[in-house]
């Protein structure tokens, strides 16, 4: 294995509240490397977001350690793109300036034109460049808010429940859409999801989390995201029987925890 | 508001003008009907005739050497220069107050001082420093528009969206870009939320402010009229006065619509 590009060690974190502190995360200890497509799954308010949040840098650790290439985060970057599982768009701007909003910020000109019309374009929102958020559906603002994200050619994807909302056809072309940016960039993706099938689909890692407060249970490395050639037939990955084995697995530890 | 409308109304027959077109038309006719029946005194509602005799008069005499544009140009006058630097103002220093705890430690203890506040108890102030004039009145209607602005304004970008702002973060905008594209078009909605009730309030002074501090403008007019019992000239100038606000407020939101067409539907 290369050198870890994003570390979390012994990372704990604690929210205050009125009846003492809740421990949301109770010493992660997690590595991976860039290029990466890590899924995280496990019961809900088991701390994924929590752990997003801190490698997002809107959430300092309690305790320990968050590092993206060997430095600990201090702050949010523009290194480190993010994805909610509510669109978060800015309704007061069009589609195309809501997808050019980070080189916008960052003076970066011609990229912004180039990148805008590249990603829109892929995801089917070219035609829709001049309308605002509100016009257009909730698959639509996701696909923007995802588009919003790539634009600004982060070296890190973060994704929190991104196609939560969406519904099956959907959900799979955008997984699709998803998949193939990420093969042909070297970008390094972290992805929560409640779908067990979405993470083994989807994930060269899948980590396995504990009911709160949270700590890794199991990280499998499983490869059929990386299997490019056959990938055109999402159906029969789904439905072979190495996939099924690697999601019963997975949604074992998951029932097992929930004990 | 038109989709709620949509649903408790299920199918609906006359449209809305046509609806207030009658209701307008009803009370005209029992105005008419009271007034040239006999039924009312002319002191105490005066006929269509009368109203439009004495209309004439303060077009073409006017009313103690002024017409009634002029009257209703001088209080046009007061408003505007009251609600717009008064708006402008408490908007600015509100946005301030909202993004900035050391700025909102320094201006609230004033804020929510002055917002209570009835216009007239510092009115009085004011003559004693300014004397009787455009001064007084304008500082007046100024310092009735700034509390009502600031804490509008202030309450929009403390309803930020935080996700929005993080986003923006993480793609990169500093402070400044954060409160110039994220926090102040959120405001925006509230913002002019505020600037309508401010010029309610400033619009209401508005009268205090002729009658106490000047001796033109509408206000003075209707007061001065009401003195001599000229029904008829109260009638117009209260006409005046109520057809003037309503444009100002639909000049406004003919603005907001343009400017936050987004607000609400997201
Ligand atoms: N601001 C907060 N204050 C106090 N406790 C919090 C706060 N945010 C989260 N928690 C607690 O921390 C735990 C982890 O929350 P988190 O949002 O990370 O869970 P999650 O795994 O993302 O859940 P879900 O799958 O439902 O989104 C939860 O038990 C929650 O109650
Ligand atoms: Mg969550």
């Amino acid at each position: 294995m290369n050198k870890p590009f994003v570390e979390f060690s012994n990372l704990t974190i604690e929210y205050p509240s009125r009846d003492g502190p809740v421990v949301a995360l109770a010493g992660v200890d997690l590595a991976f490397s860039a290029g990466d497509f890590v899924c995280i799954v496990g019961p809900s308010g088991c701390g994924k977001t929590t752990l997003m949040q801190t490698l997002a840098g809107f959430l300092a650790p309690t305790r320990g350690r968050v590092a993206l290439a060997g430095k600990p985060i201090t702050g949010p970057g523009p290194d480190r793109g993010v994805v909610f599982q509510q669109p978060a768009l800015f309704p007061w701007m069009t589609v195309s300036e809501n997808a050019g909003f980070g080189p916008m910020v960052r003076g970066l000109r011609r990229e912004r034109r180039e990148k805008v019309e590249y990603y829109l374009k892929l995801v089917g929102l070219w035609d829709f460049r001049n309308r605002y958020p509100y016009q257009l559906s909730g698959g639509m603002q996701q696909r923007l808010a995802i588009v919003r994200a790539l634009v600004n050619d982060p070296k890190v994807l973060l994704m929190d429940e991104p196609f939560g909302a969406l519904d099956a056809l959907t959900r799979e072309k955008m997984q699709e859409e998803l998949h193939s940016v990420w093969r042909r960039t070297s970008m390094t993706v972290v992805f929560i999801t409640h779908s067990v099938e979405e993470a083994v689909y989807l994930g060269t890692d899948v980590v396995v989390m504990s009911p709160r407060p949270g700590r890794i249970l199991e990280r499998l490395c499983v490869d059929f995201s990386r299997r490019t050639g056959e990938r055109d037939d999402i159906r029969s990955i789904k439905a072979s029987p190495e996939f099924v084995a690697t999601r019963e697995h997975v949604l074992g530890l998951i029932w097992a925890s929930a004990d | 508001m038109t989709e709620a409308r949509a649903i408790t109304q299920g199918r609906s027959r006359l449209p809305e003008w046509a609806i207030t077109g009658v209701s307008v038309a009803v009370l005209i006719v029992a105005w008419v009907v009271a007034t040239d029946g006999g039924f009312v005194d002319d002191l105490f509602m005066p006929s269509p005739s009368s109203l439009w005799s004495g209309f004439m008069d303060l077009v073409v005499d006017g009313y103690k050497s002024r017409t009634i544009w002029e009257h209703a140009g001088l209080s046009l006058e007061r408003v505007l220069a009251g609600f717009v630097t008064g708006a402008i103002a408490g908007t600015v220093i509100g946005l301030a107050m909202g993004y900035n705890r050391v700025v909102e430690a320094c201006f609230s203890p004033f804020v929510e001082f002055l917002r209570p506040l009835p216009q007239l108890a510092y009115l009085v102030l004011l003559i004693v420093w300014f004397g009787i004039g455009e001064t007084a009145q304008i500082i007046l209607l100024f310092l009735t528009a700034f509390p009502v602005s600031a804490i509008a304004a202030m309450d929009g970008v403390k309803s930020v969206s935080r996700q929005r702002v993080q986003v923006a973060r993480s793609l990169g905008a500093s402070d400044w870009q954060i409160f110039r594209f994220v926090v102040f078009p959120s405001a925006l909605p509230e913002i002019f939320t505020g600037a309508r009730l401010a010029i309610g309030v400033v619009y209401a002074t508005l009268i205090a402010a002729e009658i106490i501090a000047g001796s033109t403008g509408l206000g003075w007019v209707i007061l001065d009229a009401g003195r001599f019992l000229r029904s008829d000239y109260v009638f117009v100038g209260i006409l005046a006065i109520g057809l003037m606000g309503l444009s100002l407020d639909y000049m406004l939101v003919a603005i907001e619509h343009r400017i936050v067409h987004w607000a609400g539907r997201y």
